[in-house]
């Protein structure tokens, strides 16, 4: 019985008309997607115009958008004329400190769920995943006398205990369904070596959860930097308010004047660290994300 | 000593869930169990049950005449060597190998004494021992999984399935290096494996289990050549052991026009009966051979060094009934119609209802 | 014979001990003010009671009834959330579609769609409002250029505009985020799927319809039971934007709550508010879940 090897016909090459019809749709695509950026950016981007432009610059009419002239005054005004810098660290401050204790309180609990199966175990994750629907006006008034009544007016513990708070639902879910996924095996041998549970959780899981530890604080962070109701109502003192509230509450020289330059400087500032936190993490952002919002 | 023994035990998760059922057996120092099944049969269960991973519904565990039924794992004295290795990837892998030893606070000399002990053993080489797991083969994995159990000294060895993850090759020579290890350990191993060829080899004593209940607990040889009921004979032996659901009449069975004869132990002649023959046992009928059937030739497949020939034996009230022979190459034989010889001292009989073993065997038959 | 100190009794304590400081900070935080605002909405409490609570029953609720600004607020609230995520949702929907695509730079686009989430909402309603100011602001600027408009529109004095300004600037806040969640529930579609449903002569359109829709739906209930929450709850952005003018005309439910506690000092009826936002909104989770559960069995018997 003789082979016969055959020949394959040709792949045939793409016709003229097809790949046209792939370049229109490039187009729109590319088009689409420029559009898009455009859209994200397009406010930031102004501001960050904004806040270099000279006063003349900003109330022209017809409106200019490339400055003429560049000027840093409404960043000095900042920090000469208001205390910028302590607002920019009581931003930090609080952020930090929330999201630490967010990560300290939050990782334990997301590991009792995932693995301990405790009894009502259900029911708290149910309760976790209400909870994160509530928006602040709902908590404010209640945590308004609470902190009154303790003459924590004032204080950072009034803004960091909410915050961490706040943020323990996003971490309990997305480092939950983290925990889910590690192989149960390692747990296993760690038990078999004699490892009890605390030991397991700071030797043995913790290293290894360090990247999902870092999405989280991440996400923690930027909802404590960006918080306004809570930073507003419980802080009245101007040195020890948060970013947002601070800028928005900018007054000018005379009360009919409006300071748009400097309120553009605030707003850049204001953002520059979560603009950095976001292009440096971008991936893990959405990663925590769609991981707590997927699962859940 | 260090006897490993486990009594009735029984895992149950819900009513429905229950893959340990009843499970008794004893280890010695220096046996090694393998509890072999197919999947879902409760030998991962067991293990674990002896490990303390999973809490034991009823029932007991003893480890050297002590009750460690609720203890943790780690109190347990034991070493379990996994699957899938679970070694700990941020940790090197000397740091894996002492782990267990650290927690036991053993002083630093003896740590460093048993790991190149154990490295020496197994040949992992000075040079692996700043690398983190993921930087090394499956195979040198596999090896510092073992090790880890080595240096613990333990007073049982767990083996969960170690082998199934490496190639063929690889398998075995591991193999061939475990069974030489543990021989050398004198402490009670338990083995869980699907794979007959690993049970075989290795071990001492084979507990064969199903649905949650020890189907045989006997050395390899016996399982093979006596295996208990009808799932072990099934289970056990490749190519599978033919299995035949035959009439009775007078003190035969009835194979087609064939007759068997029963066994003389066998008191009530019941209506039907289970034989069981291992292809291996079924040759082509000799001239003096008075057990013999004949059937079609339905297939041939050529396994290397034999042909396992499917024949078809009409009966006239059953239909037909396969009978499969493995027959070695070097011998010419009909390709059409083939007479087979089934010797009387290689035929296992069954119970229809129960499946257990009818104790055996003998006879003389004669074609009508 | 149950031995007390088994295993599992153990692993039980063990979880108890590492939940309980969440369990007890999210009572304290989350629990407390709703439990509180309840009680508190039975009492009425304001400058004329000199601060201190006198029992009212229900007095604060029928109040509430026939309180118009109430109403006015609630309606606002409701075509605000409403027109929020229905234009959010279909507008991240397309955007996913689109980045689903292959293109260059397609993690500079993802960093660029989570920019507007990330941003402190104050700071861009500060933003927004410089953009939409009726002498300097860009929007005018260009709606004059392309001739539309001959005179700048007063976005934030009109109260029809100012809202659709505000819905504006909460739709550009959360659109990005909202196609992110889909493009990565989009992303776990196996192409097989639309291959083989193709092959069977299906059209695009039929491929997201009867495909995509399907199976995307938990992830679109999921965003639209998270949008719709916030956006009921709407603080930030409005404050800083407009301040709830003019003449309350995108005065938000929030924002009547906040001034009725902090400029009126109305304690008691401002629990009442609270507790009825409450209400709407549990109302709002179970009609979602009821609906999540139903088209999660529906995928999951296909």
């Amino acid at each position: 019985m003789s082979t016969v090897i055959q020949e394959r016909p040709p792949h045939p090459s793409p016709t003229p008309q097809s790949r046209k019809s792939f370049s229109i749709k490039n187009i729109f695509l590319s088009l689409a997607v420029f559009l898009v950026v455009l859209f994200c950016l397009a406010p930031a981007l102004w501001q960050l115009l904004t806040s270099f432009k000279v006063n003349e610059d900003i109330s022209a009419v017809p409106t200019i958008y490339i400055p003429t002239r560049y000027t840093l005054n409404h960043y000095i005004d900042l920090f000469v004329r208001r205390p910028f810098w302590r607002y920019i660290c009581n931003s930090a401050f609080v952020s930090i400190t929330s999201t630490a204790f967010s990560l300290s309180i939050g990782a334990p609990a997301a590991y009792a769920l995932a693995r301990l199966r405790p009894w009502g175990g259900k029911v708290i994750l149910a309760a976790v995943l209400i909870v994160t629907l509530f928006p602040g006006i709902l908590l404010f008034l209640g945590l308004l006398e609470i902190i009154q009544a303790l003459h924590l007016g004032n204080n950072y513990l009034a803004l960091i205990i909410p915050y961490t708070a706040i943020n323990l639902p996003l971490t309990i879910l997305v480092l939950r369904s983290f925990f889910e996924q590690l192989p149960k095996d390692l747990e296993d041998a760690a038990k078999v070596d004699g490892y009890n549970t605390w030991q397991m959780l700071l030797k043995i899981l913790l290293p290894m959860t360090l990247p999902a530890l870092v999405t989280t604080g991440i996400l923690t962070f930027i909802f404590a930097w960006n918080e306004f109701i809570f930073a507003l109502t419980f802080i009245t003192r101007e040195e020890m308010k948060t970013i947002p509230v601070a800028a928005a509450q900018l007054g000018g020289a005379s009360v009919f004047e409006i300071p748009y330059g400097p309120i553009a400087a605030a707003t850049v500032l204001g953002t520059l660290p979560l603009v950095l936190l976001v292009l440096f993490f971008q991936r893990k952002i959405v990663q925590g994300l769609t991981a707590g919002a997927v699962k859940g | 000593m260090a006897k490993l023994e486990l009594i009735h035990l029984n895992k149950t998760y819900t009513p429905k869930v229950i893959p340990v059922k009843d499970i008794s057996l004893t280890v010695e120092d220096d046996e090694f169990l393998t509890l072999l099944g197919p999947s879902g049969c409760g030998k991962s269960t067991t293990l674990r049950l002896i490990a303390g991973l999973e809490e034991a519904t009823r029932g007991q565990i003893k480890i050297g005449g002590e009750d460690v039924t609720y203890k943790r794992p780690g109190e347990r004295n034991i070493a379990m060597v996994f699957q899938s290795y679970a070694l700990y990837p941020h940790m090197t892998v000397y740091e894996n190998l002492c782990s267990g030893l650290k927690l036991q606070k053993t002083p630093p000399e003896e740590i460093k004494r048993r790991v190149s002990d154990a490295a020496r053993v197994l040949g992992l080489d000075e040079s692996l021992m700043n690398r983190k797991p993921g930087q090394l083969s499956g195979g040198q994995r596999q090896r510092v999984a073992v090790g880890r159990a080595l240096v613990r000294r333990p007073h049982v060895f767990l083996l969960d399935e170690p082998l199934s993850n490496l190639d063929a090759l690889l398998r075995e020579k591991v193999r061939a290096d475990l069974k030489e290890l543990f021989a050398a350990q004198q402490v009670p191993v338990v083995y869980v494996t699907h794979d007959q060829t690993e049970a075989m080899t290795l071990s001492t004593k084979v507990a064969v289990l199903d649905q949650g209940y020890v189907q045989q607990l006997d050395s390899p040889e016996r399982i093979y050549s006596h295996p208990a009921n009808l799932f072990v004979a099934g289970f056990v032996g490749s190519p599978q052991m033919n299995l035949l659901t035959l009439r009775c009449q007078g003190r035969n069975a009835i194979l087609s026009d064939f007759r068997i004869n029963l066994p003389e132990s066998l008191e009530q002649v019941p209506d039907t009966i289970v034989l069981g023959i291992r292809p291996e046992n079924v040759r082509i009928a000799r001239p003096e051979d008075t057990q013999i059937i004949k059937g079609r030739v339905s297939l041939v497949e050529n396994l290397g060094m034999h042909y396992l020939v499917t024949v078809r034996v009409q009966d006239s009230q059953a239909g037909s009934l396969t009978v499969r022979a493995l027959l070695p190459t070097d011998q010419a034989w009909n390709r059409e119609e083939l007479t087979l010889a089934l010797p009387p001292q290689n035929l296992h009989w069954f119970d229809v209802q129960t499946g257990e073993a009818i104790v055996k065997r003998q006879m003389v038959g004669s074609k009508i | 014979m149950v031995n007390l100190n088994t295993i599992r009794s153990r692993e039980q304590r063990t979880a108890w001990i590492l939940l309980l400081p969440a369990i007890l900070l999210l009572l304290l935080v989350f629990g407390y003010p709703i439990v509180r605002a309840f009680w508190l909405s039975l009492f009425t409490k304001n400058l004329g009671t000199e601060l201190q609570p006198v029992f009212s029953g229900l007095y604060n609720y029928v109040r509430m009834a026939g309180d118009g600004r109430f109403w006015q607020t609630f309606g606002t609230t409701a075509v605000f959330t409403t027109a929020s995520v229905v234009l959010e949702l279909l507008l991240g929907m397309g955007i996913a579609l689109v980045l689903n695509q292959k293109f260059l730079g397609r993690s500079f686009v993802r960093t660029s769609a989570i920019l507007p989430w990330a941003l402190p909402t104050a700071l861009i309603g500060l933003a927004w409002a410089w953009i939409f100011n009726d002498q300097f602001g860009v929007v005018n600027d260009i709606l004059h250029r392309l001739g539309l408009l001959e005179t700048g529109i007063n976005w934030l004095g009109n109260p029809t505009l100012a809202l659709l300004a505000v819905i504006f600037a909460d739709v550009w806040k959360t659109t990005p985020f909202i196609s992110i969640l889909l493009l990565a529930g989009l992303q776990s579609i196996s192409s097989d799927l639309y291959e083989a449903h193709s092959i069977d002569g299906a059209t695009p359109w039929q491929n997201f319809t009867k495909i995509t829709l399907p199976l995307l739906m938990p992830q679109i209930l999921i965003a639209v039971l998270f949008r719709f929450a916030q956006a009921f709850g709407i603080f930030d952005l409005i404050a800083v934007m407009t301040g709830g003018g003019p003449g309350g005309a995108t005065e938000v439910v929030s924002l009547y709550i906040y001034s009725t506690v902090m400029r009126y000092l109305d304690f008691g009826y401002g629990a009442a508010l609270v507790v009825v936002t409450f209400l709407l909104l549990i109302l709002a989770v179970a009609i979602a879940s009821f609906l999540l559960s139903r088209s999660r069995t529906r995928t999951s018997r296909a």
